[in-house]
Parts: C-alpha cells; structure tokens; sequence
C-alpha cells in the first residue's frame, strides 16, 4: 500500500482538516459541486520574483458561464492569501506583468470585445490600453517593456483592422448565408470557416506603458495560423530578452492544411520590419512552443519527428543563437513534454510530461539533458518559475488544482491556495488507488480504481468502467472537469479506468502501439484490466458494471457494442465514432485518421475498415446511451445518431442525448449538470438495487 | 362552352405581343420574383375561386401569401381580387357551407390562427386566439364546424399547457434534448415532443367559435397531418358535418422505417375513439376524400407493408355497405392528389404520365380512367357541377389557375398573375423525345434550347439528373431545378427519366430495387448520347452532370463509376455514402428496399451501388452544395464529397447554406445558389474553351 499512500499527498490531508471541522456528516461529491469549483490557472510571475499573478475562474450559475478574474499571491509571505485584484463582471485573464514589475496588462472584455488593459499596481483601477475595431487574444509583453503582441483575427486580404470589421458587419447583415469553400478546412474544431486567420501583431508601448501608434501585423505574409488552431495559445509566442524578436508557431496552410501536422518556429523583428523567417523548415513533423533563454542565448522549442503523427513524442530542442547549432535535449528521454519554461539563470527548464498516470513536474539540465522529478503525484497544469522555486498549479483525483511551490531542487513542497476549501466543505471523495496488470502480450498496463465515496468493507459496489479518449491520452490521477471520476464515486459507485495501449506518459512504444490496432490491442488491455481489478478489489461486483467512454472512449463503446456484447449491462457513448469510413471523409483534421488508419480512406479502405464498429452491428445487444453535441465537427453528431438509429432499428434499449449548443465537449455548466443527471439516471437504471434486471 | 369563351375573350385579347427582338433570357431573379399560386377552392355556388398567391419580397427575403379571389367565372365581368394584402402571411381559404365566409389561416397576429372574411365586404375577424399556431384547416360542408391541426405536447390537457411548457423551455439554461426512439429529427426540424393534433371547433350562427376545441386525434399516438408536407388533405369531413376521416401513422418504435398509415374515423363532436378504417393494409392509407352524396370514401393506399417504392392506387369505400373496391385496377399510374368530382360519380386524380403530371377522372363504375389534361403539369385542382379548376405549370410557364370543361374543351388560362413578369423574357424551346434505355425498354428525356438559340451554332449541355429515384424531370416549371435557367445562361438542358422514374409505370419505378446504380446509369449514358445524336446543337465535348438527392446520389455515382465524361458535376445534397445515409436520415426505411435490408441485415448490400467505395476513381471538377438543416441528406454526406475531392486534389468547390433544408428556399440563397451554379458551369464549359 506504498503507493496509495503516496498518492493521497498533500491534497488529501487538506480534505481531512476539513472534514474534522465539520460537525456534519459528510456528503458525496455531485456534478453540482463540480461545476461550482473554482478553476486557477496561468501563474505568472513578477519580473523580481516576489508576487504571483493568477486567473481564476469563477461558475456564474445564473448566467451559466464562467467568470474569470486575476488576483494576486504575494510569494515573500509564506502564509499570504490571494487577493482578488479584478471584479468587473466581464472577464479578465491573461494576465502579464509589466517589464519594470509594477503593473499587468491583461485582457478584458469590459469594452465590449476583448482589449488590452493594464493594471497599475498601487491605488487606482485599470486603464484601457488598446481599443481596436476587433478582439484582441494572446497576450504576451516584451521583456524590455516597449512593446506588446497579440493575435487577432483579420481577412488576410484587408488592409486594415476595419476592414475586417466591416466584413463582418456586412457577413452579419446579409441576406445571403452561402459560405463558400475552396479547400479544406470547412470546418474546424466547432467552428465553420469564414475566412480569417489569426494574425500576430506587435504594438509599441509609450513611456507610460500606454498603446502608442497602430499596431504592426507581423505575419501577414504568410497563410495561416498564430496561434495555431484550435487549442494553441500564448505559449506559441515568445519574445526574445531584448524585445527586438518575436518568436511564434504557424503552419503554413496552402491546400494541404487539413493533413499536416507542420507547424514550424517563425521568427520576425517585433517592429515588423522585416519578413517573418521559417526557423524549422527541415522538419516537416512539428514544431512549436518557442522560448528563449534569459540570457538571449538558447532558442527552445519542442519537436515531434514523424509528420502527420498529432502524438509523436515532443523533444525539446534547443538552438544556439551564435552558432545556429540545434540539439535535441530531451532525446533520450522518453517522455513527451507537455509544457515548459526556462529557469531564470538559464542551466535548466523546467517542464512537465505525462508519466505513468501522473503529469509531474521536471527539472531539466540544459547542458546535461539530466531529467530530475520535481513532484510525485497528481497532474501539473501549469507553472511559473522565480530564481529559486516554482510556482505551479496541481489537482488529482481527490481534488481540483491549487498553487503550490517547490524548490528548484524538488525540495520544500508547500501549498499556497485552498481556492475552493469551502466549496469541498464536508464533501468526502472516493479513495483511489493505481493497478497494474499484464496487458496485451503481456505487457504491464496501468489502471485506477476508485472507491465510492460511502466505501464501507465487505460490501460489493456496482463499477462504472469508464474509458478515455484520444486514443493517445490517459485517464491517470486527474481531476477532470467532464470525466471526473469522483461524481461516480458519489453516486455510490465504484471507479476503474485502464491506460490501454496507445495511452501516453508510458513510453513512445506504447503510444505508438495502437495506430493501425484501434481495436485490437486496447480491447485486450479493457479485457484484461476488468478481470484484473475485479480479482484484485473484491468489493467491485463484476455482476453490475457499465462501460462509458468519450471520442475514442466513445469508438470502443461502439466497438465494445459488437466485439464484447455481453460483458457490460449498459454503455454510454459520447461523442463516439461510429463508422470508420464517414469519421475519414467528415472530420476536420484528416492527418489524425490517415495517421491512425494508414492513409486516406480511399487508398486504404481495408484498413480504415478492419475496426470499424459499423461493421458489426449485427452483435449489438447492451443498452447504450449516445450522447452527441451539435457543434463537434472532431466527430460529427451524425455519429451519434447513426449509433442510436443502429439500436433502435435493432430493438436495442437506447436513448439519444443531444446538446445543440456543445462542441466535442460538454462545456456549459448548466449542460454539464444534466450531462451528468442524464447519465447518472442510465447508470442507475442497469446497475445496483433499482436497476431493471 | 360560352362561359370559357367569355374568359378567353376576358384576358387573352389584351395581351399584347411581345416584340421579339426586345426579349431577354430568363434569369434566376426572374425565377424567384415569379408569382406562385395554390390550394384553389371553389365556393358552394360554383362561381368564385379563392386561392392563395405568393409573391416574393426580397427586402425580407421571404415569400408572402396573401388571398386572391377569382369571381362571377360565368359571367361578363369575370376577374380577379386580392382579398388580403397584409405583409404577414394569409392562406388556407375554405368556404363556409352558405358561401358568404372565408375562412382562412393567417399570423397576422404572430400565431396562426383561424381568421373569416365576409365574401361581401368588410374586413377579416379573428375567430379563434389560441395559445398555440394553427397547421391547417378545414370547414364542414354543413356549416357547424370547423377541422383544424394544432402542435400540442400530447400529454398536455389543453391548449395552453402546450405553450406554456414551450416557455418555460426556452427560459431553462439546460440544452439537452432527450430521444428514447427514432425519429429523432424529421425533415429540417429536431423533434420536440409536439405532435399535431386534428381538431374540431364549433360554430355559432355568426360563423365564430362557440367553445373550446376537441381534440379528435388524442387517443392516437400520431401526427395530423402527417409531416414534414402534410396539410388539410390529411383529413376530410363528411358531407352532413358529422364526421371526419383522417390519416395517421401511429408513431410506434418503427416509425423512421415503416409506411403503415391508416385512415380513422371519428365523430366531429369527439364522442368516442376514433375507428380504424384500414386496420388491414399495413401500408400506406391517406388523403381521404369523401363525396357530396354522402355515400363514398375514396383515397390513396399503396400495399406492401416495407414497399416504400409501391405505386399507389385509389381505395373506394361504400359508406353504407362498407364494402371496398380498388378503382382503375388496370389504371398503372400512381395518383399523387385525388378529389370527388360535383356528381360523386367519379375521381379526378393528378399522376405523373410519361414526363407530365396530368389530371384523369376515374369514374367509379369501373369504366377506364379518362385523360383530362395531358400537358405540362396539373398541381392543385377543384371542381364545381360543370367545371374543374386547376393550377398547371409546363416547361416554359410558370403556374397559372386554369378551367376545363369536363370533356373536351380547354384547358383555358385564368389568371395572368405572371404575364407581365415575363412578357419580355424569352423561354428556351424543348421537346421531348425517347431512346432505348436499359434493358432494351423505352426511356424518355427532355432537351432545352438555350435562349437566343441560333441555328448552326453548338452549345455545352447542363445535364440534370433528378431526384427520388422515385421521381420525374419532365414538362414542368420548377422553383429550384428550373432548367429554364440554364437555357437562360446559354446552356442546352437534357434531362432523362432512367429507370426508377414515375409516371411510366410501376415495373419501370421498381425496376431500380437493388440496382440502383445500375439501370439509372446506363440509361443516363444512352440518354446523354441519344441527345447528341438527336440534336446537333448540343456540344457532346462540353457537357457537365448536376444533380440533387439521388441526382446527387448519382453525381458522386458517375464521379466514380463514370469518370471520364463530364468537364464538370454540380452535387447538391446528394449521398456520398449509402451506409451512413442509411444511419443519420430522418427515413431509412426505403434505403432497406433498395439495398435488400438495413446493412446489418445478412443479404443487405449497400455497398455495390455506394459511391463512397469508387473515391479512387474521381477525376471530374466537383461543385459541392449542401444545406446545414438538411436532415434527409445530412450535411455530412457533402463534406464528405468535398474532403473526398480536396484530398485526390481535384477542382472542387463547397457551397454551404447554414440555414437552409434539403431545398434552397429562401429568394436571396437561390439567386445565390444559382449564380454559383452558373458560375462553375461557366469556369468548365465557357471560360476554359474561350
């Protein structure tokens, strides 16, 4: 039980206190409660180290949506609490500080569109920096405090920012709704094409730290995307020390931007005045997340080395800017890093990377490529670096993501924020703990069981078997805004999820190892993990177990649905391929199924074919729920409702759920809430004392 | 006949001809400002037409309807009046049983409600504010009631309970929607859970409501009228006011694949459950019509419980003996509208007939069933003792109200609603004409001379392939697929009934069951050749395909299985692959027909004829077209054709109409629509020979 110890950390012993204070009996963890947590994010560091910038997202129940604010950590203070430093009702994040340390710029959209605002620290409220004619994203502030940059999307053709907005207005007031389409991408993430890119733009700031002149398009030479779309952020736009240079990722689209997965590292004088040079072009995999090292020396970026392949291992380059001299520093390492930054003195980064169920932290020898674990469990979404510690955002199975701090060493762990210790208030989580098992071929393969969060000894608890998406992610020590573990766990249920083959944070093998096999090998894993745990913990009855899964999650479903039909009493399928064949022809980004299947369908038909669920409906017989969101262009809706039409032409117990207004996920909090009540209701129906059998 | 002498004399002496040097092609402008004219009721005297008329508003992108009233036919001062001229939409008039009252339908109030208008002045008074929108209506012959089709939530007790619970969901914050079965969307709509109901509302002496409604169709688990098309044709009322016979599907687990609708029978005052009329037919069983004389029930019913393909016939009841009987059994064409005539002694139905739709009587005493009109196309019709009105479109004039005598004489035109529109505009010329198709079998097509059509010259071809397959291209003017427009654009038009056409006979419709890639293609090849052959005019070298639905089915067919023909192909929502189409349309039930079951079922086959399966074949330019609320054909199926033919790196375009359905509806997306169209077919057959 060493693990289970270690697991339970820091976070738990918070829990604890908590519920000793309580007089109360405690109560199970609802989808209610989740969607209320408090969500920090985006730490960011004051130039001398001594305070923390954060977002902060909270749930606005009556408008359904969240609202972000920054608020302030003083580091010098061990026992400081945050203070909130905004309150304006639009949102305020992206948070920067000023090169001189005394104000942060962020973005707002109290004017309406997003802009530019810049908050002097001191007495007085924030001023309006930028007030241009279209939203403003992707804030980043030069270190030498003379300028800033940020994206906005722009017609390419137009010559100016109004021009764009005139367009629009004009779009909007059309009579006419024809979009027309001359090449891929139609359609992108859960939005339709209209035209624009996202264009990166530098603008100079006056002695007081205020807009001065127009902004500066600096990537309007070339076609596409900074960031890249749809998830790429500030991450992917670097300033290098003197503020002379803007470093950022784009992958230049021509007619074959729905198939590559070239993104390359462009640099460009802030000031726009020269064009933007490709530093990466001899790598057609990708690349991106540019950095530069404090002393102006190093340009760092991360590298995938097989173009076309999404999940390749991201290495770390690093590029001497005196000789141009490139080195992979992480080759070796078998790990893909996730995020990363430069040490203040520049002889190391620090990075996070998936690792066996866990996202620690990691500390990186820059000469060496000596790789240290700073953090043992839970995940690492983000962090922020002073001279001697760092700053960083953590959250697991038991809890959502707080800040803590860590030596550079990896020594002197301490909690800053309890952000949502009210909110968790006499709320007891399930207990977790990791398995592992021999695979498929024997090969050892992670999982997690979760205890219900009324756990008592020698009762047998009905498990929800839940399976993840990607197929190159990882259901690990997670606490996750949609698939959360615990809101089944406080429906009386027990948890099991298994890191099948293809899982990352377990070597690039084993990511590697489903492409071609969607159905082979991760199914054996499923099987074998389900028999493992249910020999291992006695108390899950391996009578009452539903399977339910999202995206790939959702394509096992299916997959299951024929190939193993009589193990699950129910299933639930969100967002799940359904047919192999459509998925190639109706997705946006066509290098993920030509990567996963071989080529594009129609000069591999066979093997897009060979694990396609559509093929075996035949052997459908478990009582599904299909859930679909209108706007997942990943997998489109129609998927859904093939699989429903499936059940109910064959007589199948099934019920269809449709959110109009989501995309590939259940974003809105009142939806997230009757996400949950919907399958939590299917979950009761098959399983334990009240279900139908 | 000197009552349509008069009528002659009346309008067709005034129009001055045209000059013909002053005339101009017909444009897609010219299409959607065109006047439209339906649903034509004559009144209990017989000697005045009310009919609804929609004409086009571009500034609000939409049509309006408004009310028309074609007056004293047999006398000299015949002629037409706009009886409404709101801008909100006003249709669905139907005579009250004296004759002095209007009834009709209007949103002049924003919900649809039942509105009456005095036939001898005054304006129009509300008769009925409902909580809820009014579908369709209808009025008893004798005068005590009115029929009318409401959107309820079936378990609600009353109307308001409806509109309530649709206010209260739009206010929740939650959007989820829940299906416990198919359908889950039918046509270009999410189902809600409503359910349209048929309805009775009686009458005082003045012609208003008097009480509440009955709800008539309740104990049924069913709409009336059966959507997405369905109307007051779904329903009847017997000649003494004392029932009603309706149509209605019972919504089972099976509905997105099963054709059994029945026809009930139900007291007007609602006592009762309604009875089942056709409990042994497990196919279709609709548009009910029951005759002057009280004595017969007629309507439309095909057989075969999964022949989604079946022709249909006409069904004759006896109300007093109820014996039943199959009129015209020898009589292989399918009615597509059927009505009494004055006399109850025979039918008048519509049914496509060799590239028309024409208008018969079949008696009922068994006698053949009669050509009435046998040119162009007959859409709505009615009848008085002596005459029938119709509306009727051709080829190169749009719909106009049209009078025939019951014999021999006419048709002669009513209504010049779109004369002035199109007095300087010159039509092509067409003529149809036949080959051998498939099988050795006769197959008939169409070819349209373009507009200032010379002598000697040659011109590219727009070869349009219809929809259904179940379908006809033929002699009539169309709102979407108007070959008029590209014969406007200079383009020579072909079009050709292949195999799985109606209106030739029902060997011929179900000859494509299992094939329906086959015959369809090789008839469109002898077609397309034949034409060539026929017409010199027509340059074979510069020839692109369009089509829709199936036409769209069998553009992405001939992308792949045809290659090496066409400069270019225009596919607007058509099926790209057939397993998918059969797993997200709203109806699959005649995918089953056609491909020996659903693809799970041992025997089934849909992938020989599936388009998606010869991708490595395409090579022809490819216009994609496809409307987001498109739930027959989804959306997908047209990404899927475009990613199919970016990614082989051929010239392709995608055209998206977010807020339109399988049809392009709205005026200023069809000027859109067809100026792309234009556009392409010019970039492949004009501009790349200039």
């Amino acid at each position: 039980m060493r693990f289970w110890q270690g697991v339970i950390g820091c976070s738990a012993a918070i829990l604890v206190l908590v519920a000793q204070a309580q007089a109360q009996p405690p109560r199970p963890f609802t989808a209610e409660d989740l969607v209320r947590l408090n969500r920090v994010s985006d730490p960011q560091v004051s130039p001398d180290g001594r305070r923390l910038v954060f977002t902060m997202r909270e749930t606005d129940l009556e408008a359904d949506k969240g609202r972000t604010d920054l608020w302030l950590l003083d580091l010098t203070d061990d026992d400081a609490k945050p203070r909130q430093l905004t309150a304006d009702p639009a949102n305020d994040g992206n948070p920067r500080w000023s090169a001189d340390g005394r104000a942060i710029y962020f973005l707002s959209g109290r004017s309406d569109t997003s802009q530019v605002w810049r908050l002097a620290l001191g007495a007085g409220e924030a001023v309006q920096v930028t007030d241009l004619p279209l939203a403003v994203s992707n804030l980043v502030v030069s270190p030498a405090g003379d300028r800033l940059a940020f994206t906005m999307e722009v017609f390419p053709d137009c010559g100016d920012l109004a021009c764009t907005r005139d367009r629009l207005v004009a779009a909007a007031e059309s009579k006419v709704s024809a979009q027309v389409y001359d090449k891929l991408f139609m359609r992108h993430w859960d939005v339709w094409k209209d035209g624009r890119r996202s264009h990166l733009f530098s603008q100079a700031l006056d002695g007081n730290g205020m807009a001065t002149g127009k902004p500066v398009g600096l990537t309007r030479a070339l076609d596409g995307d900074t960031p890249s779309k749809p998830f790429g952020g500030t991450e992917e736009i670097a300033f290098s020390p003197d503020g002379a240079t803007l470093y950022f990722t784009l992958r230049e689209a021509g007619r074959s931007e729905a198939w590559s997965t070239n993104l390359d590292i462009f640099m460009v004088p802030a000031d726009g005045s020269a064009a933007p040079e490709n530093l990466t072009d001899d790598n057609d995999a990708v690349d991106t997340t540019p950095a530069v090292s404090p002393d102006g020396r190093w340009l760092g970026w991360l590298a995938m080395a097989r173009p076309m392949f999404e999940a390749d291992r991201l290495v770390l380059k690093l590029r001497d800017l005196k000789t141009g001299e490139t080195r992979a520093l992480t080759q070796d390492w078998d790990r893909s890093i996730s995020s990363w930054a430069f040490a203040p003195n520049g002889r190391s980064v620090f990075a996070t990377a998936q690792h066996i169920g866990q996202r620690p932290l990691w500390r990186i020898d820059v000469n060496s490529g000596e790789v240290q674990q700073l953090t043992e469990s839970g995940q690492v979404s983000g962090f922020a670096v002073t001279k001697d510690r760092v700053i960083f955002a953590r959250n697991d199975i038991t809890g959502p993501a707080d800040l803590f701090s860590v030596g550079h060493s990896g020594r002197g762990l301490q909690r800053r924020t309890a952000v949502n210790a009210d909110r968790l208030s006499g709320i007891a989580m399930g207990e977790h703990e990791q398995f592992s098992f021999a695979g498929w071929n024997d090969e050892t393969v992670y999982g997690h069981v979760v205890k219900p969060w009324n756990f008592e000894e020698g009762r047998k608890y009905p498990v929800a078997f839940l399976i993840h998406g990607g197929p190159q992610g990882s259901f690990g020590n997670f606490f996750h805004y949609r698939w959360n573990y615990q809101t089944y766990a406080g429906q009386g249920l027990a948890v099991v999820f298994i890191d099948f083959h293809g899982s990352t944070g377990y070597g690039q093998a084993f990511t590697d190892s489903i492409s071609g096999d969607w159905g082979g090998k991760p199914l054996v894993d499923l099987q074998k993990g389900l028999a493992a745990a249910l020999e291992r913990y006695p108390w899950l009855d391996g009578t009452e177990v539903c399977a339910l899964g999202a995206s790939y999650g959702g394509y096992m479903i299916n997959w299951i649905a024929g190939q193993w039909p009589d193990r699950f009493k129910c299933l639930v399928n969100h967002d799940g391929v359904f047919d192999n064949r459509m998925m190639y022809y109706t997705t946006e980004e066509l290098w993920f199924p030509e990567w996963e299947h071989g080529g594009p369908y129609f000069a591999s038909p066979a093997s897009h074919e060979k694990h396609n669920p559509a093929l075996h409906v035949e052997n459908w017989r478990a009582p599904m729920l299909v859930i679909h969101g209108s706007l997942d262009y990943r997998v489109p809706e129609t998927q859904g409702i093939a699989a429903f039409t499936a059940l109910q032409r064959r007589g199948i117990e099934s019920r269809y759920v449709l959110f109009p207004d989501e995309n590939h996920w259940v974003l809105s909090p009142a939806n997230s809430v009757a996400w949950h009540s919907e399958v939590n209701a299917w979950l009761a129906r098959y399983l334990g004392p009240n279900s139908k059998d | 006949m000197r009552a349509l002498a008069c009528i002659f004399v009346a309008f067709f002496l005034t129009i001055s001809a045209a000059n013909s040097d002053e005339r101009r092609p017909f444009t897609v402008e010219d299409l959607v400002g065109l006047y439209r004219i339906f649903d034509p009721q004559v009144s209990p005297d017989g000697d005045r037409i009310a009919m609804t008329v929609r004409e086009t508003v571009m500034e609000a992108n939409r049509g309006q309807t408004d009310l028309w009233l074609y007056t004293d036919i047999r006398g000299r001062r015949a002629g037409l009046r706009r009886l409404t001229t709101l801008s909100a939409d006003d249709r669905s008039p139907r005579w009250s049983a004296d004759g002095k009252t209007l009834y009709f339908l209007s949103n002049r109030t924003n919900l649809t409600q039942i509105w009456a208008l005095p036939t001898e002045g005054g304006e129009a008074r509300q008769v009925t504010d409902f909580p809820v929108s009014v579908g369709s209506l209808a009025v008893s012959p004798s005068g005590q009631h009115l029929v009318f089709s409401a959107h309820i939530f079936p378990d609600c007790a009353d109307l308001a309970c409806t509109a309530d619970r649709l206010k209260r969901r739009a206010g929740q914050q939650e959007s989820g929607v829940v299906y416990d079965r198919l359908m889950v969307r039918s046509w270009d709509v999410w189902r809600n859970g409503l359910q349209s109901h048929l309805f009775a509302l009686a009458l005082h002496d003045d012609g208003l409501a008097a009480g509440a409604p009955v709800n008539l169709s309740a104990p049924l688990n069913g709409d009336v009228p059966a959507p997405p098309f369905g109307d007051s044709e779904s329903y009847a009322i017997s000649a003494d006011g004392r029932f009603v016979v309706f149509s209605l599907k019972v919504q089972g687990p099976d509905e997105a694949w099963s054709i059994n609708s029945d026809l009930w029978r139900a007291r007007i005052d609602g006592q009762g459950d309604p009875t089942n009329l056709t409990a042994r037919n497990p196919a279709r069983d609709e548009r009910p019509v029951l005759s002057g004389n009280g004595r017969w029930l007629a309507w439309v019913a095909s057989e075969g419980a999964t022949r989604w393909a079946a022709g249909r016939h006409v069904m004759l009841m006896d109300l007093r003996s109820g014996e039943l009987r199959r009129l015209g059994p020898d009589w292989d064409r399918s009615p597509t509208a059927i009505g009494f005539d004055a006399n109850s002694r025979s039918i008048l139905a519509t049914a496509d007939h060799l590239g028309k739709r024409a208008l018969w009587r079949v008696p009922l005493n068994g006698k053949s069933p009669v050509l009435l009109v046998d040119d162009g196309s007959v859409l709505d019709f009615d009848a008085s003792d002596k005459l029938i009105y119709f509306t009727r479109n051709a080829l190169n004039e749009p719909v106009e109200l049209y009078v025939t005598d019951k014999d021999d004489v006419g048709p002669v035109q009513l209504t010049p609603f779109n004369r002035a529109l199109l007095k300087d505009v010159e039509m092509g010329e067409f003529e149809q004409f036949s080959f051998k198709g498939a099988d050795e079998d006769t197959v008939y097509g169409y070819a349209v001379k373009p507009a200032g059509f010379e002598a000697g010259q040659r011109y590219p071809v727009a070869f349009i392939i219809h929809g259904g397959p179940h379908g006809s291209m033929g002699n009539s003017f169309h709102f979407r697929w108007n070959p008029q427009t590209y014969a406007g654009a200079g383009y020579g038009v072909v079009f050709i009934d292949f195999h799985g056409s109606t209106g030739y006979g029902q060997d011929f419709v179900e000859s494509i069951i299992g094939d329906r890639g086959g015959r369809t293609l090789t008839d469109l090849k002898l077609g397309l050749a034949a034409a060539l052959a026929r017409y010199p005019w027509l340059d074979g070298e510069r020839v692109c395909a369009l089509g829709a639905s199936f036409g769209g089915y069998m553009v992405n067919w001939i992308a792949g299985a045809w290659p090496d023909r066409f400069k270019c192909l225009v596919n607007h929502d058509g099926i790209f692959d057939n397993r998918m189409k059969y797993y997200t349309s709203d109806i699959n039930g005649y995918l089953e027909e056609a491909f020996g079951g659903p693809p799970f079922a041992p025997g089934a086959d849909h992938e020989t004829h599936n388009p998606a399966r010869l991708v490595d074949n395409w090579q022809t330019p490819m216009l994609v077209i496809h409307g987001g609320q498109d739930f027959r054909v989804t959306d997908t199926q047209g990404l899927a054709a475009f990613t199919a033919a970016q990614r082989k790196g051929i010239p392709s375009r995608f055209l998206y109409f977010p807020d339109e359905n399988h049809w392009v509806l709205k005026p200023h997306n069809s000027v859109q629509w067809h100026r792309e169209v234009e556009a392409w077919l010019a970039r492949w057959l004009k501009d790349a020979n200039e």
